[in-house]
């Protein structure tokens, strides 16, 4: 009767609550167990003193989940590495550093709601990813407003790191859109005086209408055209659904002198194989994305050769690290769990979270202030853990110019910087900055 | 020349597109079901040619009629099994409860799939990817021409299939009026099941000749089966000829509306079109009633 | 016209109780904020339920394209206080407005169309819609962010601009809405409009011959729902403070809020509540307990509940009661019949 009805929902307002109220006598208890460190008092919101919690927001569903894997392996691996080769963050006791994830699936409504929940139910200390910079642009404000530490990885936008008033709790160590820009215009000018046979001044750009496709066009393509590159085409198409006859006979008819694609995987595979197959010959600068995976080189094999890409990262900046064998187990444990080489995706997990862990190590205590003015505050250099993978001069966060000057990043590492990468042989391999004794093809026949 | 080559492929991926939503008409128009997992059996059809791809010898193309079979079966047996008890429970209106159970069972398939085989998108190794035929400055892409071919001789043969054989006749009879066709003595649920059957076959055919030029993720479904809604209505539902032409023009929109404007305006086209038609001519176009 | 008796019943009070515990929640010092964002979801759900069940099972038009009302909420309300200054409190009821009068158009132009032809024409304007907004950087020369969107940047606590840190006062505008929208619902079901929906949605040819104006009611069901979602999605932007097409134009958003429906049961006042009470809380707590690897578990789940529901609860959820009534009262009569027969034999 309508009793029954009445207690089928008070039953389920009733599981509800004990769903997400059930841990909450747990995690009071734990504070007054721990008399080590009386920061852990002061601060009732934090873990226990043995404990130092990241909360991880990545994709691991969805268009961007290989990358969000790869990312994480690269946290995971640093964590595991500095709990167990170094004992855990020393000024705290040896407290071990603690991965707590969460899928955005790219969704920046959902990224933001796990963000919350790390802060309000897992109670973590710090937040790191989230490699899609729509998903960090809504991560910024929650970081700000709950007074979080906020490590940044991938998540190129320029816009994660601007916002009206002060950033005091996002970070970000590795690079930006902006300084993308500089390493674009330099290597064009490079290859271009390399062999003036190929004519570089105009380009096609065909991007994937989503945040980072854009962001792309916003930066690249107008960067470019400032520079006094001519635009012929810009064109969007929606992710997934691409078929790119069409983009690709109009690319045919314009002469255009090379050709930037922003897409992710699949898309790139794709339009690899109709630009192969419509026998273009405009020269590919990659803008990133997709092409930086292994599961590229695996899915258009030979085809792969010879592009030029905007990267982050490639084992070349690794060349000159401080500790080979390390990198050496790395490349190891990531082919073996991933099955994939490292790429840019794991060194920015990696530089990511050991730039966070170095703040901490500095502030001596997990209060979230305390942590953010220590990363406000880091002056790293090459011999640096953090910079094991990069070829950065250092890590120091400061203000940064976006390529036009019309605005402002925060807390951007200033010291970072793209490069720009060329698959050789089926490896990525750095072709620009010029690093002597690398491979370089151009003109690509 | 670039028109001329706009328009070839154009052709191309239409009769892919008709070839996937021959099948959902033709369910649409005897049963009056519209199968909301049509897209997720084709997203399934190219999961195991996939995989059939990778792990055995066999050419794509023979790939491509094992699955067609395997799809088939399965929808024979959902159809008999599942669907007709739910169908049997409806008044003489459409039949929306078909619709919600296809459409849980469409989440279910998208979603295990994502969660057992991850989301990557993954392009199957063939020997036909990339290549093209080359006719002075125009290009064919050999995997779409193939796909191209066998799909508008699917839809002949499924059409004469209707038009002569004994089996035909029944369907057609039944979608007319499914009352008397009884009374002629002809088993309902039997058309039903092969009507299905027939669908989901086209289905597993689309989804082998698919592979060489498409990935294969957990959500390809969705991009084709909203193109297929439409052009079940553009063509008239369960009329053969009506989604062979459903599908070329959508195509041909797609591939024009692209060249001359954006493949982002394009599909707004298509959608604006499919609005239009639902105003204008809600059976088809190549229907002679008025709707 | 009210009568005392009939208000105070178990039912009722029960209802009436659980509204208290939910008024005072957030007071509760052991009330985490992950328990009031999981409790505002939930309303928020049972709102969007409701306000759909208004068009999906009162008038019997079974859309799966709602969620476009939801978006044009959104993006209006936001656009509204980014570019014109004015408050989301004053900005949400000009949403729905919009939304009303879209609604209107789309109403006049799809109603003639019957069940799955409107459900896929419905479909097709959500994918529209969403292309649309993400394909246009601009509209009426105000940016609209393209397929980024738009991000309300946090500048500190106000409450004209619904900007807070805790989650409680979108918590308490969540209840309000829900309370109001279910006594909406009520309303409309035991009134004339009701009626002729009920007449119309059962057998419309013949409703219409005795004289009923089927396209009046049908676009007053479908205005007022539509008014409803856009109001919801503009709250619920401020609640994100970043809206997307693709999160705003939400086909996944769509189906469930449908699901919700049609598991809890179409056409009743009951069924929504119960629908997004339950799956909505199940959704999160599986999202939190088997985190990232499973978390597409949650829809498989959905699609099976809703098959086995279609299956064999077709009236969905809340016919549970209406069973267990028949065979609570079967089985007294049985008794009935048992005492007589007994009482014969002495």
């Amino acid at each position: 009767m309508k009793k029954f009805l009445a207690i089928i929902l008070t039953l389920a307002m009733a599981l509800s609550l004990v769903a997400c109220g059930g841990d909450k006598p747990e995690e009071s208890a734990k504070p007054e167990e721990s008399a080590k460190t009386e920061e852990s008092a002061k601060t009732e919101e934090s873990s226990g003193a043995d404990v130092y919690k990241i909360g991880v927001v990545l994709p691991m569903t969805g268009g961007s989940a290989r990358m969000g894997e790869l990312q994480y392996e690269g946290m995971k691996l640093f964590a595991e590495h500095y709990n167990e080769a170094i004992g855990g963050i020393q000024s705290l006791g040896g407290a071990k550093i603690e991965l707590v994830l969460a899928d955005s699936t790219g969704d920046p409504a959902t990224g933001a709601s796990e963000a919350e929940r790390l802060i309000n139910n897992e109670k973590v200390d710090a937040l790191a990813g989230p490699y899609n910079s729509s998903v960090g642009a809504v991560m910024q404000p929650i970081a700000e407003k709950y007074g979080v530490p906020f490590t940044v990885t991938n998540c190129t936008a320029d816009n994660v790191q601007m916002t009206e008033g002060e950033l005091k709790y996002t970070f970000r160590p590795n690079h930006s859109n902006s300084s993308n820009v500089g390493a674009i215009l330099d290597c064009l000018a490079f290859l271009q005086e390399k062999d003036s046979s190929v004519d570089l001044s105009s380009f096609a750009i065909i991007y994937e209408n989503t945040d980072w496709g854009n962001s792309c066009v916003d930066t690249y393509a107008a960067a470019l055209e400032a520079a006094g590159y001519e635009m012929k085409i810009c064109e969007s198409f929606e992710s997934g659904s691409a078929d790119f006859s069409t983009i690709v006979n109009k690319i045919k008819n314009s002469g255009a002198g090379f050709i930037m694609p922003c897409m992710y995987v699949s898309d790139a595979v794709l339009f690899m194989n109709q630009y192969t197959e419509y026998g273009l010959d405009n020269a590919l600068i990659w803008a990133g994305g997709g092409i930086l995976t292994d599961d590229f080189i695996t899915s258009v094999g030979d085809l792969a050769n010879n592009q030029i890409t905007l990267n982050g990262w490639c084992v070349d900046t690794m060349a000159e690290s401080n500790d080979p064998e390390l990198c050496d187990w790395l490349s190891e444990r990531c082919k073996e769990d991933t099955g994939s080489e490292l790429n840019e995706n794991v060194a920015n997990g990696w530089i990511g979270v050991a730039t966070l862990i170095q703040a901490v190590e500095d502030a001596g205590t997990k209060d979230k202030d305390a942590v953010a003015a220590a990363m406000k505050a880091l002056d790293l250099g090459r011999d640096s853990l953090a910079l094991l993978l990069h070829a950065y001069e250092g890590i120091k966060m400061g203000e940064k110019e976006t390529w036009d000057g019309s605005g402002v990043m925060q807390n951007q590492n200033i010291y970072s910087a793209g490069i720009m990468t060329q698959i050789v042989d089926g490896q990525i391999r750095q072709i620009y900055p010029d690093w002597s004794g690398n491979p370089l093809v151009w003109p690509v026949a | 020349m670039l028109y001329l080559q706009t328009f070839i492929d154009a052709l191309m991926i239409g009769g892919v597109y008709s070839v996937i939503a021959v099948g959902l008409s033709l369910i649409f128009g005897v049963m009056r079901v519209i199968n909301w997992s049509h897209g997720e059996s084709l997203m399934v059809s190219m999961l195991i040619a996939l995989y059939m791809n990778q792990y055995t010898p066999l050419d794509p193309y023979v790939i491509m009629l094992i699955v067609g079979a395997v799809m088939f079966v399965y929808g024979y047996v959902l159809q008999s099994v599942v669907i007709s008890r739910i169908l049997s429970r409806e008044t003489d209106r459409e039949p929306i409860s078909c619709l919600l159970f296809t459409a849980g069972l469409g989440m279910v398939m998208s979603y295990s799939v994502q969660i057992i085989f991850g989301s990557k998108q993954v392009m199957a190794q063939t020997k036909y990817n990339g290549r093209a035929l080359h006719m002075g400055d125009l290009v064919v892409s050999l995997p779409k021409l193939i796909a191209f071919i066998i799909a508008v001789v699917a839809v002949a043969a499924l059409w004469t299939f209707l038009q002569k054989s004994e089996y035909g006749r029944a369907i057609r009879a039944t979608s007319q009026n499914r009352s008397v066709a009884t009374l002629m003595g002809i088993s309902e649920k039997r058309v039903y099941s092969v009507s299905f059957a027939i669908g989901t076959m086209l289905v597993g055919l689309a989804g082998g000749m698919l592979i060489p030029y498409f990935s294969v993720y957990p959500t390809v479904g969705s991009v084709f089966s909203n193109k297929s809604f439409i052009i079940v209505v553009l063509g008239g539902k369960g009329s053969v000829p009506g989604a062979l032409l459903g599908g070329l023009i959508v195509g041909l929109i797609e591939k024009f509306g692209a060249l001359f404007f954006s493949e982002s305006v394009a599909q707004i086209i298509v959608f604006l079109m499919f609005i239009a038609i639902l105003l204008f001519k809600p059976t088809g176009l190549l229907s002679k009633d008025k709707g | 016209m009210i009568d005392k008796k009939k208000l105070l019943t178990p039912k009722n009070i029960l209802v009436t109780v659980v509204l208290l515990i939910l008024a005072l929640l957030p007071i509760f010092p052991t009330t985490g904020a992950y328990a009031i964002q999981l409790t505002c979801l939930t309303m928020l759900f049972i709102y969007w339920a409701s306000a759909y069940n208004i068009i999906g099972g009162f008038a019997g038009h079974t859309s799966l394209g709602h969620a476009c009302y939801v978006g044009i909420g959104a993006y209006v309300a936001v656009m509204l206080y980014l570019y014109g200054g004015i408050s989301p409190w004053i900005g949400m009821f000009i949403a729905g407005i919009v939304a009303a009068v879209i609604a209107g158009i789309i109403g006049y132009v799809t109603f003639h169309m019957r069940g799955s032809y409107y459900t896929l024409s419905s479909v097709a304007l959500l994918n529209c819609f969403r292309i649309a907004m993400a394909a246009s950087k601009e509209i009426f020369g105000f940016k609209t962010g393209g397929a980024v969107g738009l991000k309300i940047s946090w500048m500190g606590e106000s409450v004209s601009g619904m900007q807070f840190v805790s989650k409680v006062p979108f918590y308490y505008i969540f209840l309000v809405f829900m309370i109001l929208c279910v006594l909406l619902c009520w309303y409309i079901k035991n009134s004339k409009m009701g009626y002729y929906l009920a007449a119309i949605t059962t057998n419309q040819d013949a409703a219409s011959s005795l004289g009923v104006n089927i396209m009046q009611y049908k676009l007053m069901a479908l205005c007022s729902s539509a008014f409803l979602m856009a109001l919801g999605g503009a709250v619920y932007a401020f609640f994100l403070t970043s809206i997307d097409p693709l999160s705003m134009f939400n086909y996944d958003t769509s189906a469930r809020i449908m699901l919700m429906t049609v598991v809890g049961g179409l056409g009743t006042l009951w069924g929504p509540v119960l629908g997004a009470a339950l799956l909505v809380p199940l959704n999160e707590w599986m999202r939190a307990s088997f985190g990232a690897r499973l978390s597409g578990l949650s829809f498989v789940i959905y699609g099976i509940i809703l098959m086995l529901v279609v299956m064999f609860l077709p009236k969905g959820l809340v016919s549970l009661k209406d069973k267990y009534e028949k065979r609570r009262y079967e089985k007294q009569q049985a008794k009935e019949v048992a005492v007589k027969e007994a009482s014969v034999h002495e």
